[in-house]
């Protein structure tokens, strides 16, 4: 074998693996908090918005589920939690890697808005596409 | 003398990392990738290099054993921004003609890169393609044995992709070496350019699929790394590895094997094995 043939092997298998990126689809969550308002896209962003009114407005819930892509592996998840911990009010973070879905715990004086959260999470080198709040029942007296 | 002072550098470079995030993920061990920590966030990388070359001297056949120990730092300045400091420190023992007198013990040529991700394409919650713009320049010790003396500019560029339990990835570096002082036994260290290219494949092991609790994962690695210098050496090699990670460390083992080489000036590479940590602080 040339040294031709040995180097456009190695480069070809390198095209060969990287092209067409791979056109899987995303899978939103299909459920939907049944308390919460209809979700909306927001303004200056693609994300897309379920129970908040707007990406700098404070999220009026105690916990939301983000929806996060390319999280790739363990490692890089635990980079994502890190950076979300970093937040000020943030109480607790579990990134679900199967799903890409990640669990954000406020503080109950927490005033944490979607701009914040999605900042975090491309801070973090991810992508977002949907932040849905999730309305915790109120502890019973 | 030379102990101390390489040993003043590797503890001023442990060191100023002291809350170290997540080390780089999804990379291989002896190639680039188009992966960096996120903002605000340190990763410290130490990644040993045994490496045995082979020599036909008109006194006889010449054998060198080098280990490399590299302590690489990563900071992410951007989410899509990051900076790297490679400090190598070398060691090595020389047995045939003219042994003895070249056996060494120093600090490498120290390298600073900066690395720029201009292509992402997030497709899945782990689907993602990635590319990034490697820069730097090569800054010499002025180590008596493995210095080359001089200011090398490096650039190139790196693509990653991880579709499921597949992980591929590619890279090239071109090194514009500057001076005239040669490292007569390691590769790209010559008077003349070199260009590096890379190719790389991971595979999951374990576990099959990504379930919520996921902590850890085990990866078959294999790599092909190529170097071909502007004086005419050219070689490839082959090297398969594991890679374990989990959330706040990851181990990695490389053996790498030449496929084809193509050696006049300098030594020949035999075998090489990798052994590397990386570690969350």
């Amino acid at each position: 074998m040339t040294w031709t043939h040995g180097f456009i092997i190695a480069l070809t298998a390198s095209v060969a693996l990287l092209a067409g990126c791979n056109s899987t689809e995303v899978s939103h969550d299909p459920g939907m908090d049944h308390q919460a308002p209809a979700s909306q896209p927001s303004a200056d962003s693609d994300v897309e918005l379920i129970g908040m009114p707007g990406l700098q407005d404070p999220i009026p819930a105690r916990s939301v589920e983000v929806s996060a892509l390319g999280l790739s592996c363990p490692l890089c998840a635990h980079n994502l939690d890190k950076q979300l911990n970093m937040i000020e009010g943030v109480s607790s973070v579990e990134v679900d890697l199967s799903t890409g879905l990640v669990r954000v715990a406020f503080e109950d004086t927490a005033c944490i808005t979607p701009q914040q959260l999605i900042t975090s999470v491309e801070d973090a080198g991810f992508s977002v596409t949907q932040i849905k709040a999730v309305h915790v029942p109120k502890q019973s007296e | 003398m030379r102990f101390l002072n390489t040993g003043l550098v590797l503890a001023a470079v442990l060191l100023l990392a002291p809350s170290a995030g997540p080390a780089v993920a999804q990379q291989a061990t002896n190639s680039p990738s188009a992966t960096q920590t996120s903002k605000g966030v340190w990763s410290v990388r130490e990644r040993s290099n045994l490496t045995r070359y082979e020599q036909d001297m008109p006194a006889g056949d010449r054998t060198i054993m080098r280990w490399t120990h590299e302590t690489i730092v990563m900071y992410g300045i951007e989410g899509d921004l990051a900076a790297m400091l490679h400090v190598p420190v070398i060691d090595q023992r020389i047995d045939g003609p003219g042994a003895g007198n070249d056996d060494a013990t120093g600090l490498g040529d120290v390298t600073l890169m900066g690395q720029y991700r201009f292509l992402q394409q997030d497709t899945g919650p782990i689907n993602t393609l990635r590319g990034a713009l490697q820069f730097g320049v090569e800054i010499p010790s002025y180590d008596e044995a493995f210095s080359s003396d001089s200011f090398d500019p490096i650039l190139g560029a790196a693509f990653t992709r991880i579709d499921g339990r597949h992980g591929t990835g590619a890279a090239v570096l071109w090194k514009f070496n500057t001076g005239d002082q040669d490292d007569p036994i390691a590769g790209g260290n010559s008077s003349d350019d070199a260009l590096y290219y890379n190719s790389s494949y991971l595979y999951r092991l374990s576990p099959q699929t990504y379930q919520s609790d996921t902590t850890a994962a085990f990866y078959f690695q294999t790599e092909l790394n190529g170097l071909y210098e502007t004086n005419g050496d050219h070689e490839l090699l082959i090297a398969p590895g594991l890679l374990y990670e989990a959330t706040d460390w990851a181990a990695e083992l490389s053996v790498r094997l030449p496929i084809m080489e193509d050696i006049d000036h300098r030594p020949e590479t035999r075998w090489s094995v990798v052994l590397g940590i990386r570690l969350l602080f």
